[in-house]
């Protein structure tokens, strides 16, 4: 062999040698083995390897059948730890070389004792669970295209507006709507619903089971509804606001403009709606100025309202107000919370509102009254001008944790002034009414949560309101009442009804251990009426007589005693709740300088049951007993003119009044199943009431109340939801019906009985489609029956089609049509209507246009038929024309 | 005599309860606070027997206003069930679509824990150590404890060597604390550690979420269609952006920002 290639064998031996000696020296250890424990493999045992220092290095665990393998660890001294629950821990010491390629290393482990005594609790306090509000993320339902809130609550699932914004959680219906936790309005919300822009408003929250008094949460049984709106973090502690302008032809406009500012301290939110489309801004005055709340504690007197005789009416049943609605109406509302301190809390509220409206109606009646048959015909057109001015203050502090002070003080002027031109049979008459109403209250509560469960409210409250009329009719057409008076041309009555109120209430509510809650109410109420009517006869102006029998002075207080009880039994799936109230009357009555007392004492009870079969089916069901003391309007001794041609009087006497009632409720499912059902009957037996006995004469009428035993009246209802998947459209079935039973007397007849029937079946149904288009289909048929010698019946039937188009968020359109159908009537009994409205949104920017088109058909009056149980009517009613808007948004 | 037989009874009275390691399940609780779309807390337990855990849903409160209580009104008839085997590395976890219980298969996590951290804390009465680790999108801290050698945890997350006790993650979205722990004998166990039965069916992870999607879609159509007519309706807007969602993709998405039908 040659000498170079035995050098060159070496060098690559000795290189190869090198290589792989360090390849083995730098070389990776596994670490295997297995773990059992005195009966075999042991699974999920824990194998740590730490160094020196105690650090972990790596991990693992022991597989099914005890094995383990750790791989790639680099040479060092370490300590192998095996540890598992139950066993002893085992510490190995171990020293890994370069050479080590596996270490095995078997383990048992030996059981160990584990204490069961230990708990280990960290000191965190859990929080109680109350199951009573629901959040809806808005996102779903929403397209942006909402103008207010109430257009964005009407989209929410569960809630359900009505034609005239009164918003309902099922079918209860709302206490407030509360802005990021604070409340303006109260029962008055719709002000509020109507006005805001939607835009602001991130998240609802329906809040069940609503206590109304914080410190009452969880110790009344409330089944209150109110909604939270939590603003857009965009729209918090600054100043914003929106203008929408809206104009068209002949004088159509309305102007809208909201400025608001909510902070942590202060919330401001002022608007103002000026419009000649026939809006009511102020969804319903009342509501505003003395909200009515049932069974909420620390509340009385919501019902005491003083009396006005005469009421020029505008209303018209079966659609839309804003149809018929001539008006011009301007409102400013300007309300504000302040919070001074932590503890206290101050909500000013004030609105302005001037509405102008005119109405117009045609009526023919044909009455068949006990040996008189006549027709009547009466073209009436009339002008209201209402002026309104409310303030209110509220304040409420937080003494303590337990204690807290309400006092509300509202002081409200309202003017109204109406004028009507009327043809009736020919015969020009003009009617002029002047009412002015004054009204304060003033309220204070005291609340204490002197225990966990327990609470004390007590109440005070002081109203004192006036209603001044004063009434004129150009006509002379009581001849046959006063035949002596022949010059009589023209007549007037002057009429007022100051009304004081003061009451105070104790109200102790206990709730105990096993949930069942004890109510007890000890109180008393005083109201003094006084009733005062000068009815006059004038020739031109030259007053002729005061006759005797039309004239009142009557003053009629009631003071009522009163001890109420209630205990509600909370058994699982049943709840019975028992009431007694007790009451000792003291009534005085002054009619025309005859006085009377009477000390009446009566005790009303009443049983509830609820029972929730199970999660789909619920029973609730009443039955109670009441006794009524008879009001003003009840007890005055002469006639009182209530309409240009009609007289009323009470009974001059005292009257309590009986009835029986009985109410049972079925639900059955939720309102998000598929299927979902709600039936309801109410029968109410009115042992003794007050009816009428009247003459029905061409030019007039008198009816004077008289007491009858025995009305009833009878409701069954049953709403039915079902959703058909395959065409994503949900069905709606409303089937009712009502009966009535009376009985009174015309034209001196004997007690006649008058029966009326009502039936009512409703059918709809709605596409919830995903993408641009929507439709929504529906027809509703009533019929009415009134019997009394003679039957006289009609139906009606509504229609309408709606198709949405939202082919973006930037533009969407809509478009709705309706047909009415009035049966009886021989001709022009079906009427159609067609209303449109399309948006623009211009992107990225804070300005928004808009098309409005209402009564495209240009349909002029609507007539339709009506029984009573004299008479039957065919009414015609004038419409707002056709208008088209151009309307213009900016937000600010 | 007297006196021994007092001792005696002393001492019976005086000895701790113990068990022996067969006959005891564990039983941690946990409270969680999460702040995705909005301020929510949970109540679950977590019970462990050997090899295999369930981490079981309590009570469910979001709390958006102060001084009130909210529970999601899409309420379930019984709890949501997690169910991890560490020997045969499953994760099943029971749901419900439209009131029917399925059981779902899901991938089992493979988190990799850094455990290099030398910080330690104090947990209810434990010392935990820290560990880092990523699942479906978000970083999650973990403190588990190696005197509670198993390696369950809360949720999804476990493969620790010591029961994890505290979780927190990057975002500050997500806070789970344990509140309890205790051994208990298996007589008192009452919750479920076997898988259900009465499942209608069992499907896999991305199916059922796609299968909720669609109810929940549906839902949202059926209560359109009822709202009263005043109510205009325009397309549905569906936010798929995943920032506030809990798990923020899947293993099975090619990349993390497509939004796939998947809530």
């Amino acid at each position: 062999m040659p000498k170079t290639t035995c050098k060159n064998f070496a060098q690559t031996s000795i290189i190869a040698v090198m290589l792989l000696y360090s390849y083995f020296g730098y070389a990776q250890t596994t670490i295997s083995g297995t773990v059992t424990d005195s009966i075999g493999a042991l699974a999920s045992v824990n194998i740590l390897l730490k160094d020196n220092s105690n650090a972990l290095v790596t991990y693992g665990f022991s597989n099914v059948n005890g094995s383990y393998a750790i791989e790639d660890i680099d040479s060092g001294t370490y300590v192998l730890e095996f540890s598992a629950l139950g066993y002893h821990t085992k510490k190995l010491s171990i020293d890994l070389t370069a050479e080590d390629e596996t270490v095995q290393f078997n383990v048992v482990l030996h059981e160990k004792a584990m204490a069961l005594d230990e708990v280990f609790i960290s000191a965190e306090k859990p929080i109680s669970v109350q199951k009573d509000t629901i959040t809806f993320k808005t996102k779903y339902f929403i397209n942006g295209t909402e103008q207010t809130v109430e257009e964005l609550l009407e989209k929410i699932p569960g809630l359900n507006i009505d034609s005239d914004g009164k918003i309902r959680v099922g079918n209860q219906e709302i206490e407030k709507i509360m802005v990021d936790g604070d409340d303006f309005f109260e029962k008055g919300y719709k002000i509020l619903s109507k006005n805001m822009p939607a835009y602001v408003i991130d998240e609802v929250e329906v809040l069940k089971n609503y206590s109304n008094n914080h410190l009452l949460k969880g110790v009344e049984d409330s089944d209150k509804v109110a909604l939270n709106l939590k603003l857009d973090e965009s729209a918090k502690r600054i100043w914003f606001g929106n203008i929408q302008t809206s104009l068209g032809n002949d004088n159509f406009y309305e102007l809208k403009g909201n400025l608001m500012n909510f902070g942590k301290k202060n919330k401001y939110y002022f608007l103002t709606n000026l419009n000649s489309i026939g809006k009511d801004a102020t969804g319903d005055i009342q509501n505003l100025i003395n909200p009515f709340r049932l069974n909420d504690p620390g509340h009385i007197g919501d019902n005491q309202n003083a009396n006005t005789l005469i009421n020029l009416s505008a209303t018209q049943l079966d659609f839309k107000k804003s149809r018929t609605n001539f008006n011009n109406a301007e409102l400013v509302s300007l309300n504000a919370i302040f919070n001074p301190t932590e503890k206290l809390k101050i909500k000013a509220l004030g609105f302005f509102n001037w509405d102008e409206t005119n109405f117009y109606r045609k009526t023919t009646d044909v009455v068949y009254a006990n040996g008189t048959d006549f027709i009547n015909t009466e073209d009436y057109k009339l002008r209201k001008k209402a002026k309104t001015a409310f303030g209110k203050v509220d304040a409420t502090y937080n003494i303590s944790e337990t204690e807290m002070l309400e006092s509300t003080t509202k002081y409200n002027i309202s003017t109204y002034q109406d004028d009507s031109n009327l043809v009736f049979n020919g015969l020009n008459t003009t009617e002029n009414l002047n009412d002015k109403n004054t009204r304060f209250d003033q309220s204070i509560n005291y609340t204490n949560k002197f225990k966990d469960k327990r609470v004390l409210l007590l109440t005070g409250r002081l109203i004192d309101e006036n209603t001044p009329q004063n009434y004129s009719v150009n006509q002379f057409l009581f001849q046959d009442l006063f035949p002596d008076e022949s010059t009589a041309n023209n007549v007037k009555q002057y009429s007022v009804n100051h009304m004081q109120f003061v009451g105070v209430n104790a109200h102790l509510l206990d709730k105990k251990e096993n949930e069942n809650l004890l109510e007890l109410q000890l109180g008393n109420t005083f109201r003094k009426d006084k009733l005062n009517t000068t009815f006059s006869l004038y020739d031109e102006n030259l007053l002729l007589e005061n006759p005797t029998g039309y004239q009142n002075r009557t003053m009629y207080t009631v003071n009522d005693l009163y001890l109420k009880s209630k205990y509600i039994l909370d058994l699982n799936t049943f709840k019975i709740i028992g009431k007694l109230d007790l009451h000792q009357l003291f009534n005085e009555l002054e009619n025309n300088e005859h006085s009377d007392n009477q000390r009446p004492f009566f005790v009303n009870p009443s049983l509830g049951l609820d029972w929730k079969i199970n999660n789909k089916n619920k029973v609730t069901s009443t039955y109670s007993y009441n006794t009524t003391n008879v009001g003003v309007l009840d007890v005055y001794s002469d006639y009182v003119l209530t309409s240009f041609r009609s007289f009323s009087k009470g009974t001059s006497g005292f009257n309590q009044l009986d009835a029986s009632s009985i109410m049972v409720n079925y639900m059955f499912g939720n309102w998000s199943d598929r299927f979902f059902a709600n039936t309801f009957f109410v029968y109410t037996k009115n042992h003794d009431f007050l009816s009428t006995q009247s003459i029905v004469e061409q030019n007039y009428s008198q009816s004077e109340k008289i007491r009858i035993h025995d009305r009833s009246f009878f409701i069954i209802s049953s709403k039915l939801d079902y959703y058909f998947k395959s065409i994503s459209s949900n069905l709606k079935l409303d089937l009712g019906y009502t009966k009535s039973e009376f009985k009174n007397s015309v034209n001196n007849s004997a007690l006649r009985q008058v029966t009326s029937h009502n039936y009512s079946y409703g059918l709809e149904l709605r596409s919830g489609f995903k993408g641009f288009f929507n439709y929504h289909l529906g027809t509703k048929w009533t019929t009415s029956k009134i019997e009394t010698t003679i039957t006289n019946s009609f139906t009606d039937t509504i229609s309408f089609l709606d198709l949405t188009f939202v082919l973006s968020e930037i533009v969407d359109v809509q478009l709705q049509s309706e047909r009415y159908y009035f049966g009886s009537l021989t001709s022009k009994n079906e009427y159609y209507f067609l209303d449109f409205e399309a948006n623009y949104q211009f992107v990225e920017s804070k300005i928004k246009i808009g098309v409005t088109g209402k009564n495209l058909l240009n349909t002029k009056q609507f007539r339709k038929y009506t029984v009573s149980d004299i008479s039957t009517s065919s009414i015609e009613y004038r419409l707002l024309p056709r208008y088209i808007l151009l309307k213009l948004e900016y937000r600010f | 005599m007297k006196n021994i037989s007092l001792l005696i009874f002393f001492l019976i009275v005086s000895l701790p309860l113990t068990a022996q390691p067969d006959a005891v399940y564990t039983s941690v609780n946990y409270h969680t606070k999460l702040n995705l779309d909005y301020p929510a807390e949970q109540y679950y337990t977590l019970v462990f027997k050997g090899n295999r855990s369930s981490y079981i849903e309590k009570e469910y409160i979001a709390v958006p206003i102060p001084n009130s209580k909210t529970v999601d009104y899409t309420n379930h008839e019984e709890s949501e069930i997690f169910y991890v085997n560490n020997v045969e590395k499953t994760l099943h976890f029971q749901e419900y679509i439209d009131s029917k219980k399925y059981l779902v298969t899901a991938n089992f996590p493979k988190i990799k824990w850094d455990i290099t951290s030398t910080v330690t804390d104090t947990v209810l009465g434990h010392l935990c150590n820290k560990a880092v680790g990523n699942f479906r999108g978000r970083t999650y801290t973990a403190w588990y404890t190696p005197e509670i050698p198993v390696p369950f945890g809360p949720w999804k997350l476990q493969g620790l060597p010591g029961l994890i006790l505290k979780v927190t993650d990057s975002l500050n979205q997500i806070d789970i604390t344990a509140t309890r722990l205790e051994f208990k004998t298996l007589k008192t166990l009452d919750e479920k550690l076997d898988l259900p039965t009465d499942y209608k069916k069992i499907i896999d992870e991305k199916t059922f979420l796609d299968m909720r999607f669609a109810s929940r879609m549906e839902q949202i159509q059926r209560i359109r269609a009822t709202m009263s007519r005043e109510a205009k309706l325009g397309p549905i807007n569906i936010k798929t952006d995943r920032t506030n969602r809990w798990e923020k993709f899947y293993e099975w998405e090619t990349e993390p920002s497509t939004p796939s039908k998947s809530e």
